[in-house]
């Protein structure tokens, strides 16, 4: 089961405030999956190969060629930055590590 | 005085003692850029110094619904370096999500691979202190590289050319005991990634960077002791100055009755100094989970066997076999091996060679200084050279046959490095062929004498060395033409002939 402690890390790494009243309330619903889980951790999966996808498709890939995206592309993504300089997108100071 | 001397012989002896004890264990993460043309996940250049953003799209920039489309040629740069350092392959392998959050990382993840390694158990040999050392591999996984960040005083800049450019992250087991080992290792894998083509390790360019696990513990103490990791390394000296720099820091810690704390320290290269990094979250969880987005890989027979047979002779037996085949001794060996283009300029060249005796070990040198030092000065690759490995091989032929002087080949190498013309026509062409003619070279001697009287006297009255005046003058008349040994043997005959005379 989840703790306010561990709620509060995962919200925290995920970058999401939530405030007081909002904590019980999604360690509720989050609990309420978790059990759902732990419900499924019951079936025998002993002869059961891992799956991580749905599909039997495999070695889906492209050649290595080159292909730039057009001025208009760049411009509209470059655009979209709240600031720029130069070339750059200018951003708040981060520790550099 | 005496004292302060003693009290300080004492303590380095102490430190000494406290060093002997100890015994270092180094890990390291190796990062490489793949040579691929393209991205990883999209088909924007991975071209180097280009205008910052230009080699950007939706799917680098991470765009709401943007998908990733796999290179290929990743897959099989990452499954050919494995091959290569004996690692067993995932042939069923497939991409994880690395969570977090970093502005170099638009997506706030990063694609990488996390239970399922294209390659693990591998290994690495390499020579130290005349002994072979196997280094164990732990894995070697594909990702994506993050944008570059600029950092300013009130701000930071951030360029994402970088972000989704293939890489391997190559993993060893801490098994490495010194900054010297862990020099070595890493200069024998950046030869065998080179030769391989797989990254073209270039440091300068960021193509290879480091990280650093690092602890000490007791001799015998059979558990590790506390891990330190060392980030920021981006040159192989920088991890052995960072290594030499942590090992003390450690010491000094236990010693003093401290801890060693499990943390992550950035190195410093202008202070040469680690510095502990506040840590990026309070606890870290990055929360992997497969990426939905990119199909498993099942890699089958046909492409392993395909990739397997591509490998090169690596570095190490190359060295070996041009030692037995050409005679060479293990300096020169080592240094024609030392990239897979100079080995292959210096093969093609012997092979364009008439003479197989001589001209190997000749080639060597003439390549050794000369050429690169040419290639030097003008910053080219010997890919480059103006002077192809058939133009040199005929010009060491040409000195070997006696044809030209050593002395003449370096003045026509010089206008064969600017103009990229073959030896034969430069030296029509300049004029520059040896005279061997001895009736030519008779009447330049007798001149010679003439002009040298007190010269000849000295020699034919026993002081041998007077003839250098004699020869001298010959190959000044002859601009440096006439062929020298012989114009030392007839210079003696003539002088003798006339003591006879006398």
């Amino acid at each position: 089961m989840i703790k306010k402690c561990e709620f509060n890390n995962i919200a925290f790494l995920s970058r999401i405030y939530v405030n007081e009243q909002e904590v019980n309330k999604y360690i509720t619903d989050l609990n309420k999956m978790v059990t759902a889980v732990n419900i499924l951790q019951e079936v025998n999966t002993d002869n059961v190969i891992p799956t991580t996808h749905m599909t039997s498709m495999r070695n889906i890939w492209r050649q290595d060629t080159v292909k730039s995206s057009t001025n208009s592309v760049k411009k509209i993504l470059f655009n979209n930055a709240p600031e720029a300089e130069n070339c750059f997108y200018k951003i708040r100071k981060v520790l550099n590590i | 005085m005496l004292v302060n001397i003693l009290i300080l012989n004492n303590k380095i002896n102490k430190v000494n003692n406290e060093m002997e004890k100890y015994e270092t264990m180094i890990g390291l993460e190796v990062h490489m850029q793949i040579n691929t043309k393209s991205k990883i996940f999209c088909e924007c250049s991975t071209d180097f110094g280009c205008q910052p953003n230009s080699n950007t799209c939706v799917i680098c920039t991470s765009q709401p619904g943007a998908l990733p489309l796999l290179n290929k040629q990743a897959i099989e740069a990452v499954v050919k370096t494995g091959l290569a350092l004996n690692c067993k392959i995932n042939v069923a392998s497939n991409f994880s999500r690395k969570q977090y959050f970093y502005p170099d990382l638009p997506k706030n993840y990063q694609i990488t691979q996390f239970s399922l390694p294209l390659c693990y158990n591998g290994t690495l040999k390499f020579i130290y202190k005349d002994k072979e050392k196997i280094i164990n591999i732990q894995r070697i996984h594909l990702e994506e590289d993050a944008g570059k960040l600029i950092h300013k005083d009130n701000y930071s800049l951030l360029d994402l050319n970088r972000a989704g450019i293939g890489l391997m992250e190559l993993v060893t087991s801490p098994e490495l005991h010194s900054a010297e080992e862990s020099f070595i290792f890493l200069n024998t894998l950046k030869d065998i990634v080179e030769y391989l083509a797989t990254s073209q390790c270039n440091m300068e360019q960021g193509q290879m960077r480091c990280d650093v696990n690092i602890s000490i513990r007791q001799v015998n103490q059979q558990t590790l002791g506390t891990k330190v990791e060392i980030k920021n390394l981006n040159s192989i000296s920088a991890v052995q100055d960072a290594i030499n720099y942590e090992y003390a820091r450690q010491i000094k810690t236990l010693t003093d009755g401290g801890k060693v704390v499990q943390e992550t320290r950035a190195w410093d290269s202008k202070l040469n100094i680690t510095k502990s990094t506040r840590p990026k979250e309070n606890c870290l969880d990055y929360r992997y989970f497969t990426e939905p987005n990119l199909i498993p890989l099942n890699l089958n027979d046909t492409l392993i066997t395909k990739l397997y047979k591509e490998i090169p002779e690596l570095p190490y037996l190359r060295k070996q076999r041009f030692m037995v085949s050409y005679q060479l001794n293990a300096y020169d060996a080592s240094y024609l091996t030392s990239t897979k283009l100079l080995a292959d300029y210096y093969e093609k060249a012997v092979k364009f060679s008439k003479n197989n005796k001589i001209a190997p070990k000749l080639l060597a040198n003439w390549i050794a200084t000369e050429l690169i030092s040419k290639l030097n000065v003008s910053k080219l690759n010997i890919d480059k050279s103006p002077v192809t490995s058939e133009n040199l091989a005929k010009l060491i032929d040409l000195i070997i046959s006696g044809k030209i002087s050593g002395k003449i080949a370096k003045q026509i190498f010089v206008e064969m490095y600017k103009t990229s013309i073959d030896p034969v026509t430069l030296i029509n062409k300049m004029n520059m062929k040896q005279i061997s003619n001895e009736s030519i070279i008779i009447a330049l001697c007798n001149e010679s004498i003439k002009e040298n009287s007190k010269a000849a006297f000295e020699f034919q009255t026993g002081k041998v060395k007077a003839i250098d005046y004699i020869v001298g003058t010959v190959m000044k008349k002859s601009k440096g033409k006439a062929n020298p040994q012989l114009v030392v043997k007839i210079i003696k005959e003539l002088l003798k002939n006339s003591v006879n005379k006398i």
